[in-house]
Order: structure tokens, then C-alpha cells, then sequence
């Protein structure tokens, strides 16, 4: 079915988030990836490039050389996210049009809904318990992210549909949906956070991390300090990066807790 | 070759011949690179890349190319636009693993750092202390500090803080014959100890040292802030505007000036266009100097625009060519800057000459130019060029700049450098001086190991 087609259907059936969401079937084409080669604004975003100083290993050379991409890029989308044009270098490893499905797991409660990734799914399900709110599980998120960023239509058409409705658990959900993060809506939810945080800012997040950080000050948060310049290290990357964060910092990156880390869940409550 | 398997030994899989790896060295961001690589026809290649980690690692390199006789070429952020990191079948030294910050007195308003580190790393550390370098220039993004260093950088803040001149106290080098030295090793302000070696390697373009570490003086971040943008109908009247301010010390820390074809290009706005910023650590200084300022502009017929334009600018000021290579390389036509400087007496005959007779060289398309990092002696001109995309159009761009910067008596350049693009002409301006420099360059480095082939 057309995403038109679709569309129209949508506009007269009384639909539930759940729905909106198993509709998500993206093709992703192999529409040339157009690097201006600018002289790399993006270039200190990159983590296997901070960690090597090798240009190859950098958008700039990622962009030339796909095989490279393939290779080493962690699919981290700073670069992408810092760019002028929002160039969408890791997607240039796509070879062929490929379709990739988000599929709803499961749901739990009622709107709105924390929507997280199938890796989270206990972590979603016991904060969704704490504080009372409905969830959908995803699937197919990881898959998406690795090859597209979220500056598409599609994406935009479906935040659209779910708007009020779903609030993003995870990074990589409040990426992929171009969903407001869980922080971003914590009025709304009827949350709050409390403390003073030394506040690690995950990858998928670099771009919204200013309004993160006066959103949380402005709900009284004292923010000590902001470090958004360590990655985590990405799903394919064979460089990886040992992050340079203490125990003290607070993430808004699920995966933060295999570091060690303390996260941002920790410290949301009712309000 | 014997020397690469010396090489292996000492970096291991710090080091690369890959043919992706050497065609990313092969060049700097000299548009002129870019386009014959564009074309397949850019065939420079090193011979390998290492990358150390350590002062002695490059002491090591550096004795082993004076031992095989191969030349080496220092590279840091490789945003250079004059070619002045190319090379073919040399050893790179990629300085950029060594990027620690190794001392912060925020006493003695010191920052020491291995040479490797991005400007742009740095700066972030040292805000998020309450301090700057406020040296940011345009490059800032993908700049590393011994890079600023070698190829005489300034940054938009010059016109209040200066240059990279001012704002290096020391650096430690590596010579090309493998010494270790510092520039100046007292802890000191200032030593009058013969001539100040940190000019010698300032500007040097990677000929006569490897710059492993700077001493860098630091500065509080400002925390009073003024900024507004002023009309003009001329030009030149925009310059005499800022010339008062500069001669009275009312000095701003960002002043540009755009004329109608720049600032229809980046603000689209129709008219000459002064970006002014203001910064003081006293908040009754900053209201006494805007109070003077704002008299003094409107005595040259500035009109005031409000703070919409510097905004813009401050939001999309490192990247002015993305734009212009979005929208003019798909239609068969290339671009180049061309940065000059001049006394007062000399910018308004520049700009005018400038303009129209390089505007009249068949096959450019437009010329664009602002005034920024001004002096009270004077100030520089920046001249964006967009020309059908042929190599035999770029020289004739160049040769007729040339003889316009060079018959009014301005200078080949204020700090893009020199490189390969301005080997050419660089007597020219230099004459004799240019024989004491070969003849320091003869004495520090006999085998001509550091980056041969270039202006010396």
C-alpha cells in the first residue's frame, strides 16, 4: 500500500499509537549521499576519528570511501547531526534498496506512552510500573538507525500522527521517530527530575542537548557539568573508544550502565 | 624500502600506506587540490602516514629521514588552502594523537598543550573553566594548534585579541636535524634573550621544525556582550567608521565589514554591511565605549540594522563555503578566497582595483569581498572569487590578483600563507628577504628534510 493511500485511511479511522507505529515500513533507496567535502565542520564529532587522528576514518573519508564506512563508521550520526546540509554520511554503506520494518513487541497501560527498543524492554517496563504510564516495546529500531537518520518524511509524517501521544524512552527511539526525548516532556508525562547531575549527553542526542539541559534547569535541575563529546561506542564499529567519564555522570543513554554509569531514570519521578 | 620497515617497527599500526589513506594526505584544502582531484587528475601521494604519540617518536622519524634522505611534512588539521601540506613520496607526521592538555594556570592565564589538539577541543576545555584563547578562526571546527601555529593563523577575534603571534608565548619544536628545543623556556612574560625564536617557526609552513607543544596564554571569558549591525552606502565609508574606532581604542572584538555583493550573498541584504561586536569585563566600559562607538559610526553615515544580521552570522560562521559550493559547483563553476591586508591608505584603491579588474578576468563570475581583522595601521581585505571551474581560469584569477595586491602595495597575503599556491610571486614581495630566509632554512636543516619543494 502506497504511504498515501495510507495517509487517507488514517485521516478517518479512529487509530491508537500501537497502530501508527506497526504501519512504519521504510524503503530505504540508495540515493547518493552528497558530501560537499567542506574542510570537516563535522570532523571533531567523529569518535573513530578522535580516536585515531586518521582523516580516512573521518566523515571526510567515509564519505569517499563507503567500503571504509562499512567498516569502522559507528553509525553515531553526530556528523550528520553537526553538518550545515545534515549530509547523512553513515547512510552511504547502503548498497541496494532495502526495506526495514519497525515493528510493535508489545504495549502495556494507557496514553501517553514511553516508546522504547526491544533491548530496554525491562528497563521500560519497570520505570513505565514506577511512574505509572503506558509503553510500547519496538522492534526494528536499531536495524532503521544504522542506515537512515531521521530526517525523512516518513518520520515526520508518523511524529505527526503520534503527537501527544508517544514520548521517545531511549536515544535511539527519539532519533529514529524524530519523537521528543522522555526530558523534553516531563510536564506532560506529570514527571519530574531532581538533584544535581553531571549530565553525559549520548550521540543521538547531540543536537537536542541544549534544549535538554535548559529544559532540565528549568525544573530546577543544577546541571554540574555537560560532557557530550564521549560515545559510547556504536553497534558495527571496530574502533572503538574508551570513554573518558567517571561514575559521577549521569546519562540519558541506556547503554551508559555497561560504563558504569548512573541513569537519567534514576532520577525521574511523579511528580 | 628499508626505511618504512624501520618505520613499522617503531609505530606499528600507527601507521599507513594504504592507497585511501595516502590519497587523503596527498593534499591540504587548497581549492586548486580539490578541483584536479575532482577530475582524477591529482596524482601527489606520500610515500606512508605515522601518527606518534610521543616527542620522541618524532625525533625518531626525523632522524630516520635524515638518515634514508626522505622528506617529511608535518600535518595537523589539514584545512590549510594554499597547498602547503602536499607532497609526494615524503613521510607525513600526523600530530594529532599527541593532543593532551598538559598544564592550565588559570594564575599565570596559561594553557600548555601537545600541538596535536583541535582548537576546537581545547576551547571547549578552557570554556568550561570561564576561560578562551579567543582565537577562533574560521577553520575552528577541524583546526589542531601546531597547524594554526606553522601557518601564521588568526581567528575573528583578532581585532581586539590579535593573532596567533599574540597569543603563542612559547612552543617546543622539533628541529629538522632531531634537537628538542623550547622557544622560550623561562617562565616569563617576556625575555630578552636575542630574538624570539617563536617567529621563526610562526609561519614556517612545516620548513623549519615540528612544533610538538605550545604555551598559550588564555583570557576569562568576557561576560559583558554588545552587538548591532550598520548600513552603509559606501564602502570606503564603512572603513573610515572603523578606522576611528581602532585610532580612538574603541575596539571591537569582531568587526566586518561586507560589501554589497558579499552581504547580498550571506545576509541578503542589499547594501555595505559592518557586523559589530563588542566585549568588556567591566560593564561601565562596555556602555562608555557602544555610547562612543555608536556616535562615531553614525558621524560616517552608518545606519543602524539591529543585532538580527551578527546573529545570523555568529550562527552559520564557520561554514560560508557550503553554500556557495552547493550552489555553484553544479553549475560547471569553482570558487576561490583571495585574504589581503593593507594600511588605511591603501584598502580604498584595493578594494576598488580589486574588484574591477579582477571581476573583468574572463571567466569569473563574481567577486565578493569584506574587510575584517583590523589594526590601527590598517586592516584586511577577504575576497571570495566564483569562476568557470577550469585550471587555466584559476591562474588567470591569481596572476591578475597578484598585480593588483602587489601594485597598490598591499601584501600577497594576511593568513592563509604561502604554500604552493604563492610560491611563485612570493619574492616579489619578499626580495632579499627571501634569500636570509633560505639561507636559515640551509643552516637548520642541511638535507632539506622538512617539507622541500614548497617557497623556500
Amino acid at each position: 500500500m502506497k504511504l498515501g493511500s495510507k495517509l487517507k485511511i488514517l485521516k478517518v479511522v479512529k487509530i491508537s499509537p500501537a497502530m501508527v507505529l506497526s504501519l512504519l515500513k521504510y524503503n530505504l533507496s540508495t540515493k547518493p549521499v552528497t558530501c560537499t567535502y567542506c574542510p570537516g565542520i563535522c570532523i571533531t564529532e567523529c569518535p573513530t576519528y578522535v580516536s585515531t587522528g586518521n582523516t580516512l576514518l573521518s566523515p571526510l573519508g567515509y564519505a569517499r570511501f563507503p567500503e571504509k564506512t562499512r567498516e569502522y563508521c559507528l553509525r553515531c550520526w553526530r556528523c550528520s547531526q553537526i553538518c550545515p546540509l545534515h549530509t547523512p554520511v553513515p547512510s552511504i554503506i547502503l548498497p541496494y534498496a532495502k526495506k526495514t520494518y519497525i515493528e510493535v513487541l508489545e504495549k502495556g497501560g494507557d496514553e501517553p506512552f514511553l516508546v522504547g527498543d526491544e533491548e530496554d524492554i525491562e528497563l521500560i517496563k519497570s520505570f513505565a510500573r514506577k511512574v505509572g504510564l503506558g509503553y510500547i516495546i519496538v522492534k526494528g529500531i536499531r536495524d532503521f538507525y544504522r542506515f537512515k537518520s531521521s530526517r525523512n518524511k516518513y518520520c515526520r509524517i508518523w511524529r505527526k500522527l503520534l503527537k501527544n501521544k508517544c514520548v521517545a524512552f531511549s536515544p535511539e527511539v527519539a532519533f529514529v521517530l524524530d519523537m521528543p526525548f522522555i526530558v523534553e516532556e516531563l510536564d506532560k508525562l506529570g514527571l519530574i527530575v531532581k538533584g544535581s547531575l553531571k549530565l553525559h549527553i549520548p550521540c543521538l542526542l547531540v543536537e537536542r542537548g541544549g534544549s535538554i539541559i535548559k529544559k532540565l534547569e528549568e525544573k530546577g535541575v543544577r546541571i554540574v557539568s555537560v560532557n557530550s563529546a564521549e560515545c559510547l561506542g556504536g553497534p558495527l564499529g571496530n574502533v572503538y573508544h574508551e570513554p573518558n567519564l567517571d561514575s559521577s555522570y549521569v546519562s540519558l543513554c541506556p547503554r551508559a550502565r555497561e560504563y558504569g554509569l548512573k541513569l537519567i531514570y534514576d532520577f525521574i519521578s511523579l511528580r | 624500502m628499508e626505511i618504512l620497515v624501520e618505520l613499522k617497527k617503531i609505530f606499528g599500526d600507527r601507521l599507513s600506506s594504504s592507497p585511501e589513506v595516502l590519497e587523503m594526505y596527498s593534499r591540504d584544502y587548497w581549492p586548486y587540490a580539490l578541483l584536479k582531484q575532482l577530475r582524477g587528475k591529482w596524482t601527489s601521494r606520500p610515500l606512508v602516514v605515522v601518527w606518534p604519540e610521543t616527542v620522541e617518536e618524532v625525533v625518531e622519524v626525523v632522524k630516520l629521514a635524515n638518515r634514508y634522505r626522505v622528506p617529511i611534512v608535518p600535518y595537523a588539521g589539514g584545512s590549510g588552502v594554499t597547498g602547503a601540506a602536499v607532497c609526494d613520496k615524503c613521510i607525513v607526521v600526523d600530530v594529532k594523537r599527541m593532543n593532551k592538555v598538559l598544564e592550565f594556570s588559570d594564575e599565570d592565564l596559561i594553557v600548555t598543550a601537545e600541538a596535536g589538539i583541535h582548537l576546537k577541543k581545547l576551547e571547549e576545555y578552557l570554556n568550561e573553566r570561564g576561560f578562551t584563547l579567543r582565537h577562533i578562526p574560521q577553520s575552528y571546527p577541524e583546526a589542531v594548534i601546531g597547524g594554526l601555529i606553522a601557518t601564521f593563523s588568526t581567528g575573528q577575534f583578532s581585532t581586539k585579541y590579535g593573532g596567533i603571534e599574540d597569543i603563542l608565548e612559547a612552543a617546543e619544536i622539533v628541529t629538522p636535524r632531531g634537537e628538542v628545543i623550547w622557544t622560550k623556556k623561562s617562565r616569563a612574560p617576556r625575555a630578552a634573550l636575542g630574538p624570539d625564536l617563536k617567529h621563526l617557526i610562526i609561519g614556517s609552513e612545516g620548513m623549519f621544525g615540528i612544533v610538538t607543544k605550545a604555551r598559550l596564554r588564555i583570557l576569562p571569558l568576557p561576560p559583558y556582550v554588545w552587538m548591532n549591525s550598520y548600513s552603509f552606502s559606501r564602502f570606503e565609508d564603512g572603513l573610515r567608521a572603523v578606522r576611528e574606532l581602532m585610532v580612538r581604542e574603541l575596539t571591537p572584538a569582531i568587526a566586518r565589514l561586507y560589501d554589497i555583493s558579499d552581504s547580498l550573498l550571506r545576509f541578503k541584504k542589499d547594501t555595505n554591511l559592518l557586523l559589530l561586536i563588542f566585549e568588556e569585563y567591566s560593564e561601565e566600559l562596555l556602555e562608555n565605549i557602544v555610547k562612543d562607538a555608536r556616535k562615531t559610526i553614525r558621524k560616517y553615515g552608518g545606519v543602524e540594522e539591529g543585532r538580527n544580521y551578527v546573529k545570523k552570522w555568529l550562527k552559520t560562521r564557520f561554514d560560508v563555503i557550503s553554500e556557495i559550493k552547493k550552489t555553484v559547483v553544479p553549475l560547471g563553476l569553482w570558487y576561490e578566497t583571495i585574504e589581503t591586508a593593507g594600511y588605511w591608505s591603501v584598502l580604498p584603491r584595493l578594494y576598488h582595483e580589486f574588484r574591477e579588474k579582477v571581476g573583468k578576468v574572463k571567466g569569473v563570475s563574481a567577486v565578493l569581498a569584506h574587510a575584517s581583522h583590523f589594526y590601527k595601521t590598517g586592516g584586511c581585505i577577504y575576497f571570495t572569487l566564483v569562476f568557470e571551474s577550469k585550471e587555466e581560469v584559476y591562474w588567470r584569477v591569481w596572476e591578475k590578483a597578484v598585480e593588483v595586491i602587489l601594485d597598490v602595495g598591499a601584501t600577497l597575503s594576511h593568513h592563509h600563507g604561502i604554500g604552493l599556491l604563492r610560491a611563485k610571486w612570493i619574492r616579489e614581495e619578499l626580495g632579499e628577504a627571501l634569500e636570509v630566509l633560505r639561507a636559515i632554512k640551509k643552516a637548520l636543516d642541511p638535507s632539506n628534510i622538512l617539507n622541500p619543494g614548497k617557497w623556500l
